[in-house]
């Protein structure tokens, strides 16, 4: 027996090691979320689903902002659709994220009317969310490297044959890198077109909450006290522009009165002239993300100013 | 709980800590462990449906008692039919009620008659067809005087609900396990090394041959008439190889977890697609499944010792409630009556028992005509499994009649990867065919190479692992 149990220990140790290694030179190929739990807390973060975190890259805004007075670095801290949506978990979780000795952080929170959804089976009075159990909602450490936890709670995550195909990589600033994009126009529409079906779906199935929207202005209230908030709707394809109009006709509206209750700026980029790349049609793609992200820094500055003036 | 989920990987070791040394110094109290464990188990997926399996147990207890205890043969056999009526009661219920209500419903419209049937909205226990046959055998051999009926009711409720082969076989028989639960268990070095090897040999199995097949073989049969022929063809293909790697690869992981806390399960598949007829893969293919209707039902009726429409009969009777026992579907008896149908020549030609030995025995390579005889073998149990996969007869025979087109020629649209790791799973196999599984490597002196190879197989599960799929004898 205590041959068996020394052998079985070493194998262990031999996968242990092995997983490590792996982790270690492909750990953001191998899952979408890993390495946000790896990083120290955060003093400046960006909220949101997939489209914030294609979208919106932490690097371009350290480089662009380095002479401002915000706390950078920032860390993307955005998820997917299927994982999130703004409530009392994922402001949980934003608080274990957050650096509770930051001052003067810049904290992005994008909006669309689907991540202030209730979905099937939410009963939000009574405590029951969809997400509670998959992360970062199931995360008590969020800031550990190794992250021991994530690979217990969350191994069906990991896809590690991706460190063959490498299309996809999680940055350590919670930027998530897309480099399978569409080869031509026939692939670009096919997959815009899932899209709209998938936003059909959803549109057919979810719900406003005003309970998740009370959740996100009670978050916007709680970053407030450690910098400056700024609300963004993402640029997506018209198609699905529409699909969300139509599911939430007045949600700029809504949107912009919470803006207003608490003090912060609403930029609106799904009005503006739309030149910004998407791969499918929802997801901006990694060349005009650069683009997108320098204006939102162009915006940002603009409303700092404007915002000092007044004073 | 799932054999491939990370709940398992943590119960596993804590249930073999706790048997080997703090369960150890009395043998009762390490069967109340297993049998706990067991519902633990169990109970993870719907601990509801426990009650069902605990009143099966309680059942066959109380009747097996009885039967010793009766007087007289008549007496004798009410109680064993109440324990058949009651297992196989449950098994109607949760099984087959919706699909001969059904089916009743379908028979009156097809004459013009309009009938309301009842259909019942219940969920199917994972594994009820499974332990249900387990808990008859004991029964019935009770009856037959082959066994002893137990008074110790721990034991027995331990071998009704084993973990490791709970929810998908092997079907043991109470002759075989039973005892072994009377019995202080040793732990013996070279029975556990092998029986980690086999559960990893089962979860390559399941985990990367199984359940990358299974995502081209759903996109397949869902869309099978956008494909054309060659493609349907390696989706058929591809099915085969994921029932093959799904089931066996769950025998291997249970019959190697058994090895761990010292049980020996029977060998449920021995390498049966290198079988060289029909009769051959059968008795290779679910072997506890195919031995259990031989001894309780085709040796019953009268087996092969009756003339020829006798031999007949029982054959088609053997293979059609094989492929009812799989499903309330006609696809399934339809494909039992298939393997029939292949059986049949080789039973009337007297040439069922002609292949008993292993193919190329104390050759490394096929001769040509094994290798035909292979091919064919592999053909036809391909056509039966388009009916055990499709969801309707009429896909069923759609795709078949698809699958012969002049397409055939063309080259498949279909992801052709899962062929690396099918190659992978022959070459194992093929190499240790004569083992009682695929990494059945001791042989191998170098140790330093055995690691390796293990090492191989470990990471082939955690780099192309596919998205985790239940199995599919769940269903069952």
């Amino acid at each position: 027996m205590k041959k068996f149990l020394i052998k079985s220990l070493f194998f262990f140790l031999l996968i242990v090691v092995t997983i490590s290694t792996i982790l270690m030179a492909f750990g953001g190929y191998v899952d979408y979320f890993y390495e946000k739990f790896t990083t120290p807390k955060a003093q400046s973060l960006i909220l949101g689903d997939s489209r914030s975190m294609q979208g919106i890259q932490p690097a371009v805004i350290n480089d662009y902002l380095s002479s401002s007075d915000y706390s950078l670095p920032m860390m993307n801290y955005s998820f997917t659709i299927a994982q999130i949506a703004y409530g009392p978990l994922y402001s949980e979780s934003v608080r274990k994220k957050l650096d509770p000795t930051t001052k003067n952080g810049l904290f992005i929170l994008t909006v669309n009317p689907w991540i202030l959804s209730s979905r099937e089976g939410d009963n939000e009075k009574n405590g029951v969310f969809f997400e509670k159990d998959m992360p970062p909602h199931n995360m008590e450490l969020v800031s550990m490297n190794p992250n021991i936890e994530y690979l217990i709670k969350n191994f069906n995550y990991f896809h590690f044959k991706s460190i063959i195909r490498r299309t996809s990589k999680m940055h350590k600033d919670g930027w998530l890198e897309e480099s399978n994009l569409p080869k031509d126009m026939i692939t670009l529409n096919e997959w815009k077109d899932k899209q709209v079906i998938m936003y059909n779906g959803y549109a057919s199935e979810w719900e406003k909450s005003e309970f998740r929207l009370q959740s996100f202005e009670s978050l916007i209230k709680y970053l407030k006290d450690f910098g400056t908030v700024v609300l963004i709707r993402m640029p997506i394809d018209e198609k699905i522009i529409d699909i969300e109009n139509n599911y939430w006709f007045n949600f700029d509206l809504e949107i912009n009165g919470i803006a207003n209750k608490t003090n912060t700026h609403y930029i609106n980029f799904t009005t503006v002239n739309n030149d910004y790349k998407t791969y499918d049609g929802n997801h901006l793609d990694k060349f005009g993300g650069v683009t997108f992200t320098k204006n939102i820094c162009d915006s940002i500055i603009i409303k700092h100013k404007s915002n000092n003036k007044a004073k | 709980m799932l054999f491939n989920s990370f709940e398992f990987l943590l119960f596993l070791p804590v249930v073999f800590l706790l048997y080997w040394f703090v369960f150890n110094k009395k043998l009762n109290l390490q069967n109340l462990l297993l049998l706990v464990s067991s519902y633990i188990f169990y109970g993870w997926w719907d601990y509801r449906f426990l009650s069902l399996i605990i009143f099966s147990s309680i059942i066959d207890f109380y009747c097996g008692l009885s039967i010793e205890k009766a007087h007289t043969k008549s007496t004798k056999k009410k109680w064993l039919l109440l324990s058949m009526f009651i297992n196989l009661g449950f098994l109607g219920i949760f099984k087959y009620f919706n699909f001969f209500s059904q089916s009743l419903q379908e028979a009156f419209q097809s004459f013009g008659y309009q009938i309301d049937t009842l259909t019942l909205n219940i969920i199917l226990p994972v594994g009820i067809s499974f332990y249900t046959f387990q808990t008859m055998s004991y029964t019935i051999d009770v009856y037959r005087n082959k066994l002893k009926p137990t008074k110790d009711i721990i034991a027995f409720f331990a071998f009704v609900s084993f973990f490791p082969q709970l929810v998908a076989g092997p079907i043991e028989r109470a002759t075989n396990l039973l005892p072994q639960f009377y019995k202080k268990r040793q732990f013996n070095y070279a029975n556990a090394v092998d029986g980690c090897r086999q559960i990893l040999w089962g979860l390559f199995k399941k985990i990367v041959v199984a359940d990358n097949c299974a995502l081209i073989v759903n996109q397949v049969f869902d869309n099978y008439t956008e494909y054309n022929a060659s493609s349907l063809l390696i989706g058929s293909v591809f099915f085969a190889f994921q029932i093959y790697g799904d089931f066996s690869g769950y025998s291997d992981i249970a019959i190697g977890t058994s090895r761990l806390f010292g049980f020996n399960l029977m060998q449920n598949f021995a390498f049966p697609y290198f079988s060289r007829d029909i009769a051959e893969f059968w008795r290779r293919w679910h072997i506890s499944l195919s031995t259990w209707f031989r001894d309780y039902v085709y040796i019953p009726l009268g087996g092969s010792r009756g003339g020829l429409w006798m031999k007949v009969r029982n054959t088609f009777i053997i293979f059609l409630v094989s492929g009812f026992w799989h499903g309330a579907n006609w696809t399934f008896v339809i494909w039992g009556a298939l393997n029939a149908i292949y059986f049949l020549p080789l039973l009337l030609l007297d040439k069922n028992r002609v292949n008993t030995n292993t193919v190329a025995e104390n050759n490394i390579v096929i001769n040509f005509k094994e290798f035909i005889q292979v091919g064919t073998t592999f053909v036809l149990t391909l056509l039966a499994w388009v009916f055990f996969r499709a969801p309707n007869v009429s896909t069923a025979i759609n795709y078949i009649y698809n699958m012969f087109s002049k397409t055939i020629f063309n080259f498949p649209t279909i992801d052709l990867k899962p062929l690396i790791f099918i190659f992978i799973l022959v070459v194992f196999e093929w190499y240790n065919r004569t083992k009682e599984h695929g990494l059945e490597i001791n042989n191998i002196k170098l140790t330093i190479f055995r690691w390796f190879i293990y090492l191989f197989v470990f990471c082939l599960i955690l780099i192309f692992g596919a998205q985790s799929q239940s199995f599919i004898y769940f269903q069952f």
